[in-house]
């Protein structure tokens, strides 16, 4: 064999040697910086993922986050309650959170906050499953699948450490400046929108909607949904779907896509209830935090409502 | 011509136009490291360098040169 | 397929491992076979210009060395490649431009609704076109042979390290090293060279360029909103995207012909601790002010120098000056258009020769090293406002917002607050390495150690930082589109 050969393969068999090293060694230093926070989006996740024990568990997005108050339900329902609501995370992520937390307990019931647009394919959505990255290890086969929708070769680089914790020293460093308060997985929004606010985003909005090419259904999304209904099903869990309130933009009526989870609830005999377009909510700006999730005052109302409406289900 | 006579009339040249009479060029002296000696200022060093040597150079045999030494061999050549 | 994918980190091993693998004499063969499939990754249609364009100046350039003897007919085919190969760049670049500029000046050309005037240009004819030019006038000052391989000069053309963003190299240093036997043959020295640039690239591309552009490209799209303050962070963070994408990019360029021992000219030397604009020309996308220098200001400067034969003009400038003036006024107005179809680069290109003839003109010496390398920075920046704005419009708005209305710093918010911060960061890991490398170069060097350990755990510390800070979608690099 050529001598330079020889000279290379040894260079790079060294060179693997370091990295895997290196990506151990630094890799576990930044995985225990990962799982020392003490607040934060991922220190939710990490709560949900191994210590959240409740009777009733809310999933949804940032919507679902804002708007069901545990203290505010333990109270109504008299039983426990956990918010594992995420910001920006749609419909796959539900179902491989859901799965995960049903390895661990089982509780009564499930409420699934959906919202109208939830069967249209996102990007975005698709994007922010990257905030599971960071608990790959430990559930490699629950969440390994679920990032392969993002891109095949997400396989090749979970192997590294280093990779499975991309993009998280920022909010780490950022909340342990400034903490960030939560009730049981939930977190308060502060502001009341005022009439100059509800123009601007409304503005926003529209212009934002305006440039966006036509929606498409997405079966990955579907399926999910349906899995999501029959993990709990199968286990008997009970399981409900809420649309929760929104002031302005978000409509289930003609919308194809709350069409389509509407059926899929109607298939499993799922209750949906729908604050979509609720009347009260719609003349109280004063619950909203901006026009599409509600302040606290407003967590609090809806969670006492929803409370009752849910009691008929338990 | 000797080029060490060449030598000497580009140092010359290279002292007026560069407004440094205690310039010392020799055969390795390159661009980098004499100073003032720039693309700008060599336009005026070859125009001032044809007028002495009375020839003229086309801008790509300037090019070729990658230092004094060939410059001089170039001038040397011209000439005979 | 762009550097920054998955596809090509599969492909360039894979073309490498190939190419040691064949016979010397093939090798023409295969790295043309890999750079045009390369190419039409991109859009087959392409695959047409760039190999008209090989065949043109290919054939021009054996008919200008046929008639080295007759100056009128080589000058002929001179004019007839520079004619077609600027024409060819002008029709498909620049001719949607035109063709706006004349219909709002004189309503004579027909409305700016047809698709014929607005084709696409292919991707990387502004470097492909110049790198084949330097050949044909390399040609024609007789500074070599014209290349009789058909191949090897298609390869020249497009070879695909180079062939989206260059350098643009020159024929006589890049067109003889596919014919060199020794640089072929496989040293370990070369692939650990070119890796190590690769990782370099990738580093200022994923860790420093495409985290700064989110922050930059939402202040830009609504230039309304924001006051001088935000501007100035903006176009701060600006000098670094640009820099680092381009730089970023180079590097994988550089690196990746590296891999196969082939030595591609840097394009770019930390361009902001540049102490003069002259100097920052010599550090930034050198290999384009080299062409510039080369084909466009010194035959010019020599022809100016030739005619203007007064002592003074208009009684105090000299003809040197008058001569600089025109000359760098004529190349840096081509410099502006070469980067695309918008006024914004033409007024960037005109600014930066107006930089060059104002120091020219007060040639001071000295004076201290950081305050000049902080005004050439600022002077620079003024410069990237016109350079990354949509049109002169947007440019006036935000220099009178810097001027007279600073307002506060525009803090993004929910995800999008996240990437600046990750920028500045990624931009401070790089400033600690390119400070090292400007200032300290002597000492201690962990990149450049004797020890192989240390050297392979420095590469091994920037490939666990970009997976740890990078963005992995793929996103463009800039200067692509040119």
């Amino acid at each position: 064999m050529n001598s330079q050969l020889k000279i290379l393969l040894l260079k790079a068999l060294k060179f693997v040697v370091i990295l895997a090293i290196l990506d151990l060694g630094l890799g576990m230093a930044v995985r225990m910086l990962f799982f020392t926070q003490s607040s934060g989006k991922f220190y939710r996740m990490n709560r949900t993922f191994h210590k959240a024990k409740a009777d009733v568990f809310i999933f949804g997005s940032s919507r679902s986050n804002h708007h069901y108050h545990p203290e505010v339900l333990n109270k109504e329902l008299g039983l426990t309650s956990y918010n594992v609501g995420a910001q920006g995370q749609q419909i796959l992520f539900q179902t491989t959170v859901q799965k995960i937390i049903l390895e661990r307990i089982h509780p009564k019931l499930l409420v699934l906050d959906v919202s109208p647009d939830w069967m249209y394919k996102s990007s975005e959505a698709n994007d922010n499953l990257s905030e599971l990255r960071p608990f790959y290890f430990g559930y490699p086969d629950i969440i390994g699948p679920v990032l392969s929708v993002q891109s095949h070769i997400q396989k090749l680089w979970l192997h590294s450490i280093a990779y499975q914790y991309n993009s998280t020293i920022v909010h780490i460093i950022y909340y342990r400046l400034k903490p960030q308060l939560d009730v049981d997985g939930y977190v308060p929004l502060l502001h009341f929108m005022s009439p100059q606010d509800f123009q601007e985003q409304r503005k926003a909005d529209s212009i934002r909607f305006s440039g966006m090419k036509p929606k498409s259904f997405d079966t990955v999304y579907e399926n999910a949904l349906k899995r999501f209904l029959q993990n709990a099903l199968s286990l008997k869990i009970k399981v409900v779907m809420v649309y929760s309130p929104d002031y302005w933009g978000a409509k289930t009526e003609g919308n194809p896509s709350a069409e389509k989870i509407n059926k899929i609830g109607r298939a499993f005999d799922i209750p949906v209830i729908d604050y979509t377009e609720d009347p009260f909510f719609r003349s109280h700006p004063g619950f909203f935090n901006d026009i599409h999730h509600l302040n606290d005052d407003g967590a609090r109302e809806f969670s006492k409502q929803i409370a009752q409406k849910l009691k008929a289900y338990l | 011509m000797e080029s060490i006579e060449i030598l000497n009339r580009i140092n010359n040249i290279f002292a007026l136009v560069l407004e440094n009479q205690r310039l010392t060029l020799t055969r390795e002296s390159v661009i980098t490291n004499v100073e003032g000696w720039d693309s700008f200022t060599n336009i005026k060093l070859i125009l001032t360098m044809e007028k002495q040597f009375q020839m003229n150079f086309n801008t790509f045999e300037i090019q070729a040169c990658r230092n004094i030494g060939d410059l001089c061999d170039t001038i040397q050549r011209k000439l005979t | 397929m762009y550097f920054n994918t998955t596809q090509y980190i599969l492909f360039l091993p894979l073309v490498v491992i190939l190419f040691y693998l064949t016979p010397f004499r093939f090798r023409w063969f295969l790295l043309l076979a890999a750079s045009y499939y390369f190419y039409v990754c991109w859009r087959a249609e392409f695959m047409v210009v760039i190999i008209f364009s090989t065949m043109v100046n290919y054939f021009s350039a054996i008919l200008i060395a046929r008639n080295k003897q007759d100056k009128r007919k080589k000058k002929i085919f001179l004019v007839i490649a520079l004619v077609i190969n600027l024409g060819m760049l002008i029709l498909l670049k620049y001719l949607g431009f035109i063709n706006d500029f004349f219909h709002e000046l004189f309503n004579i050309t027909p409305a700016p609704t047809s698709p014929l005037l607005y084709l696409i240009a292919p991707v990387g004819i502004s470097y492909f076109t110049l790198q084949s030019l330097t050949y044909v006038f390399d040609t024609y000052y007789n500074l070599r042979e014209p290349e009789k391989h058909p191949g090897i000069f298609a390869l020249y053309v497009a070879f695909f390290p180079l062939i989206l963003s260059g350098p643009i190299e020159q024929s006589t240093h890049l067109l003889p090293q596919f014919r060199d036997r020794e640089r072929a043959k496989l040293k370990s020295s070369n692939i650990e060279e070119g890796i190590k640039l690769i990782i370099w690239g990738y580093f200022l591309k994923l860790v420093v360029a495409d985290r700064t552009s989110i922050y930059v490209d939402s202040v830009f799209s609504n230039v309304d909103r924001h006051g001088g303050i935000t501007f100035i962070a903006a176009i701060i963070l600006y000098s670094f995207q640009i820099y680092s994408d381009f730089a970023g990019y180079s590097c994988i360029a550089i690196g990746s012909a590296r891999l196969m021992g082939f030595d591609v000219l840097h394009n770019f030397n930390r361009p902001y601790f540049s102490q003069s604009i002259r100097e920052f020309w010599t550090r930034w996308h050198i290999s384009l002010s080299t062409w510039l220098r080369n084909y466009l200001f010194s035959p010019l400067s020599y022809y100016f120098m030739r005619k203007l034969q007064k002592e003074r003009y208009l009684k105090i400038i000299r003809p040197e000056l008058l001569t600089y003036g025109i000359a760098t006024s004529i190349t840096f107005l081509m410099c502006g258009i070469w980067h695309g179809a918008n006024f914004t680069f033409i007024i960037w290109g005109i600014l930066h020769g107006i930089y060059l003839i104002v120091d020219r003109a007060i040639n001071k010496k000295g004076g201290n090293k950081v305050v000049n390398i902080i005004i050439t920075y600022i002077l620079v920046l003024f410069a990237w406002i016109f350079f990354r704005s949509e049109n002169v419009h947007q440019s006036m708005t935000i220099i009178k917002a810097i001027l007279t209305h600073p307002g506060s710093l525009y803090i993004p918010f929910d995800s999008d607050v996240v990437a600046p911060v990750y920028a500045v960061l990624g931009i401070f890991i790089m400033l600690l390495v390119e400070v090292k490398r400007e200032f300290f170069n002597s000492s201690f060097s962990l990149s450049g150690n004797k020890n192989e350990y240390i050297r392979m755990a420095s590469y091994g510390l920037i490939i666990f930082l970009i997976l740890y800070l990078g963005v992995f979608d793929a996103s463009q690099f800039m200067y692509v589109k040119f």
